[in-house]
């Protein structure tokens, strides 16, 4: 302790807590600038990551020789040529296929119905000489993410079902499932699976979404989704087992659908790190529904395959036997996935960073906002009021009512949004309006009389940071991803200075706006307005449970609000102003 | 599994019956649901032999497979009413070969996914089992990663120890099954089998250096260690079958009539001198119409030879009791020892390789 208190002395005597104070914002720039850096040049330069490596034994992918070879070829095309006769026909293909399925020895069948998003078939392979309380899910949409008919997906899939029947290996059942497409009617039956179905196969261990649109008889490579729904990741030893698997059979890897798949270079690994940090930030959102998502929440460890091109060097085949060896792997299972890891961002196929690598990206950022806090109440005159000043207690209350307020909001915008459904028109003019309130609010200060005191401004400003910090440190561990890009969105908020112009204080206001900011980012990285988003943030709560509308509204718009109130105020403009004067002489 | 099975196989070959062999398996892969071949359990991808073909006698299975019950098995501590057939019936005169697999690493060999065990661990029941005359000489082998430290902290007296890898060494698979998917076989135990598959019967005088000379580098692609420091004789004059086969001797009790003084085993040079001297006396003496064991002036022995095999079966069948007693009648002077030269009781251990924990419970 004496050596703490005489490096205390001696830091005191020096000055250098009177600078480090004074100092306040730009250590909150310096903060986010390190946060920033980290990610983008930190983690993907060489030595920051590793390989991946199988953690738990018993997967053991390859090992097996798999069989789904040219014998099943045939079967294939048959059930394929007979698939593309049904599949436009939403009212008989179920009952057809169910009817194929009751034919395969050990398979029982039944749909479950929804009206609003569609019915999904669904036969569960009992395992012989397993017991018959775990399950792996193999899912084929029969409309894929992008609008596609998943014929060869769903082919290959009943193929395979078919093929799986007769091998006496299997410890878990195995679910197929033909739902109308990857997005709600999948994961309403996942939800109805675990809630109300009756004829059910255990707890699932694992899903494998197979997307193979059209009828071609070749793939050029293969796409692998991982990112669930807020923030969730399969288990590293899956993506593991799939990418082992798909490369053992000579098929190149594109994580997340990226381009530049065969590059390892820096940029290439940057490159994968931020789209996957996109897509995870984004799932449910602004992403497509592959279908691995629907899985998310409920334990369950799950991928999307996605087939590409037309042109070999496999076939299909090829893809049947991904999906045989991974789940013969998945077989050897003799708990849940609880080895490997549960967070972690890849950079290639095999390289990946662990949470303890990439978390402190986002916690730079979110300190940098904790020290924009402290500065509000230190960096000012207004520092010696005591803790229990009115001007805290009205800025707590403040505080109060701008929660309830955002709450009030986001349900009731996903009441208005949601009685009209996904009328286009009427959704991009309700994102209209909130964007367009969203302006006026930014402009309080020119707009309207509203004033308050100089020192409640301060307190505002304190609480909102102070609040958004914990919001952001709560987020890191859920979603990193999206605490990640709302910290660096939101940023500019904390710019804002009584110093400056009231132009500048306005431009940061608004570009700081959760709506606006969102609406604008979402857009560019898309290339499209993006007139939706806002209805797809809300449908993506009710229909999936992604919780990002929630943390944009009520985590991000709260502390918004008390600094564009924090801003109204003319006095408080003079006398920082003046303050600033004073420290400069 | 299938390496301690295979080495079961090989000393029940060799002739040691069930009754002296205990069997530790910690799960039951020939029934498991990925079993591709149910009731069956190959070492080798050619699936020639089916290790579970044949009478298997497990002693302890499943999660019976503890380091406790080891411990207990090594040092005899269980209750009354623990039965004989799942206890190790040794004493001072019995080889003991203990042969252990599974997951191991420096100075630990995993039990069950729990628990595992300490080199230290099983050289402390060593020694209690020295201190108690459970052996006459231990054979101590051990198929893991980084096995040579298992046997590191013996200090025991007469313990002879072979493992299959240094320390921060991985011991490998020897190939893997493409039907099974997994692999079948480690590369040492492989090896030593294929080395025992030479010995065809008891007679056989290949030594205990024939086979640690066998396990070379280049077959094991580890360092194989042997640990002969503990142990008074030299490995090149250890039979092989003095811990892997049945091989029954007679040696003569020399104690006086109030049973003081026994001395027997080989480890006295005399004793076994005259100990080969009766045995052979006796079988030349088989013409002999004598019905009864004598001793004559000159410890030699007049018997028939289908007395002296009579006479071993109950000697066998009756464990280390029969050996221990006095005998009555005209054998009181004679003591049969079903060991010194002869394994006796062999404890076959295994942990499969890989996790084997089926917890199943509904889940929803």
């Amino acid at each position: 302790m004496s050596l703490l208190e005489k490096l205390h002395r001696r830091a005191a005597n020096s000055g250098l807590i009177t600078k480090a104070i004074t100092s306040l914002p730009k250590l909150s720039k310096l903060f986010t600038i390190v946060g920033i850096l980290w990610l983008c040049v930190y983690l993907p330069a060489e030595g920051n990551f590793r390989n991946t490596y199988f953690s738990e034994n018993a997967l053991m992918p390859n090992q097996a020789y798999s069989y789904f070879r040219e014998t099943e070829w045939n079967i294939v095309r048959g059930y394929r040529s007979e698939i593309t006769k049904i599949i436009n026909d939403t009212d008989i293909r179920n009952t057809v296929v169910s009817d194929w399925l009751n034919d395969i020895v050990g398979v029982k069948t039944a749909i479950h119905h929804n009206s609003r998003y569609g019915d999904t078939l669904y036969g569960i392979l009992n395992a012989q000489r397993g017991d018959g309380t775990e399950a792996m899910v193999l899912a084929a949409p029969w409309q894929n993410s992008e609008g596609d008919l998943n014929t060869s997906g769903v082919s290959v899939a009943i193929a395979l079902l078919r093929f799986f029947s007769r091998w006496p290996v299997w410890s878990k059942n195995i679910i197929l499932v033909l739902s109308d497409n990857s997005n709600v009617a999948l994961r309403n039956w996942v939800e109805a699976y675990h809630t109300s179905l009756d004829l059910t196969g255990g707890s699932i261990e694992a899903s494998i979404v197979l997307d193979y649109p059209g009828t071609s008889d070749y793939i050029d490579f293969i796409e692998l989704y991982y990112t669930g729904l807020n923030g969730d990741l399969p288990n590293l030893d899956l993506v593991n087992v799939a990418v082992s698997v798909i490369e053992h059979e000579g098929l190149k890897v594109s994580l997340n659908g990226i381009k530049n798949f065969q590059a390892r270079d820096f940029q290439a690994r940057l490159e994968t790190l931020l789209l996957g940090v996109e897509k995870m930030a984004l799932a449910g959102v602004g992403e497509p529904i592959m279908g691995h998502e629907c899985f998310s929440g409920w334990r369950i460890q799950s991928v999307t395959v996605k087939a590409k091109g037309d042109k070999g060097p496999a076939d299909v085949t090829t893809f049947g036997r991904i999906v045989e060896a991974s789940f013969r792997s998945v077989n050897n299972l003799l708990e849940k996935f609880h080895q490997s890891f549960f967070f972690y961002i890849l950079l290639a196929p095999k390289w990946f960073i662990s949470i303890a690598s990439y978390l402190p990206a986002a916690i730079f950022i979110s300190i940098s906002y904790a020290l924009a806090s402290l500065n509000a109440i230190v960096n000012n005159e207004f520092s010696s009021l005591p803790m229990s000043s009115t001007h805290n207690i009205q800025a707590l209350l403040l505080l109060g009512c701008c929660l309830i307020f955002t709450f009030v909001l986001s349900r009731g915008f996903s009441l208005v949004i949601c009685n009209r459904g996904n009328e286009h028109t009427y959704n991009a003019l309700m994102t209209s309006v909130l964007l367009g309130s969203q302006l006026f609010l930014s402009n309080l200060k020119s707009l309207t009389k509203l004033i308050i005191k100089p020192e409640l401004g301060y307190r505002l400003k304190c609480f909102a940071y102070l609040f958004f910090s914990v919001v952001l440190t709560s987020l890191l561990v859920l979603n990193f991803s999206l605490s990640y890009v709302i910290s660096i969105l939101a940023f500019p908020m904390t710019l804002l200075v009584s110093s400056n112009s009231i132009l500048k204080n306005k431009v940061f206001l608004i570009i700081s706006n959760p709506f606006i900011s969102t609406f604008i980012a979402t857009s560019l990285i898309k290339n499209t307005l993006q007139w939706n988003i806002f209805c797809q943030l809300v449908e993506a709560w009710k229909d999936l449970g992604c919780f990002t509308w929630f943390v944009i509204c009520i985590g991000w718009y709260t502390p918004w609000l008390m600094v564009a109130l924090s801003d109204c105020n003319e006095t408080l403009n003079k006398i920082e102003h003046k303050s600033n004067i004073n420290k400069q002489e | 599994m299938a390496n301690v099975l295979s080495m079961y196989r090989t000393v029940k070959r060799l002739g040691i019956p069930d009754s002296q062999i205990i069997l530790m398996l910690s799960d039951d892969v020939s029934c498991n649901s990925r079993n591709l071949f149910p009731g069956a359990v190959f070492n080798n991808k050619d699936h020639m032999l089916d290790l579970y073909g044949e009478s298997v006698e497990v002693d302890y299975r499943g999660y019976e497979v503890t380091v406790e019950n080891f411990i207990r098995l090594l040092t005899d501590r269980w209750d009354e009413d623990h039965p004989k057939s799942k206890r190790l019936l040794t004493n001072e005169n019995s080889n003991i070969f203990i042969y252990m697999t599974g997951h191991g690493g420096a100075d630990f060999l995993k039990f069950q996914d729990a628990e595992e065990i300490a080199s230290l661990d099983i050289a402390n029941a060593f020694h209690q089992m020295y201190e108690k005359k459970r052996y006459n000489e231990i054979f101590f082998m051990i198929d893991t990663c980084q096995a040579n430290t298992m046997y590191s902290k013996f200090y025991s007296p007469n313990i002879l120890a072979c493992g299959s890898s240094e320390f921060e060494e991985s011991s490998y698979s020897h190939h893997s099954d493409v039907e099974l998917g997994v692999a079948v076989i480690d590369r040492f135990t492989y090896y030593s089998l294929e080395f025992l598959e030479n010995i065809k019967d008891k007679t056989s005088n290949l030594t205990m250096k024939d086979l640690f000379d066998y396990l070379t580098f280049d077959k094991v692609h580890s360092h194989t260690g042997v640990r002969t420091d503990l142990f008074k004789r030299n490995v090149s004059d250890v039979l092989i079958t003095d811990f892997f086969g049945n091989v029954q001797e007679i040696i003569p009790d020399l104690s006086d009539s109030d049973g003081n003084n026994i001395k027997h085993g080989i480890n006295d040079e005399e004793d076994y001198y005259i100990e080969k001297t009766v045995l052979d006396l006796a079988i030349e003496a088989s013409g002999n119409s004598s019905d009864v064991l004598e001793e004559n002036k000159t410890n030699t022995l007049v018997l028939k030879e289908n007395d002296i095999n009579k006479y071993l079966h109950n000697t066998i069948k009756s464990g280390h009791d029969a050996a221990n007693s006095k005998g009555e009648g005209p054998i009181t002077w004679w003591k049969t020892l079903a060991s010194t030269t002869n394994g006796v009781i062999f404890t076959t251990l295994c942990f499969i390789l890989y996790k084997f924990v089926i917890v199943t419970e509904p889940k929803n």
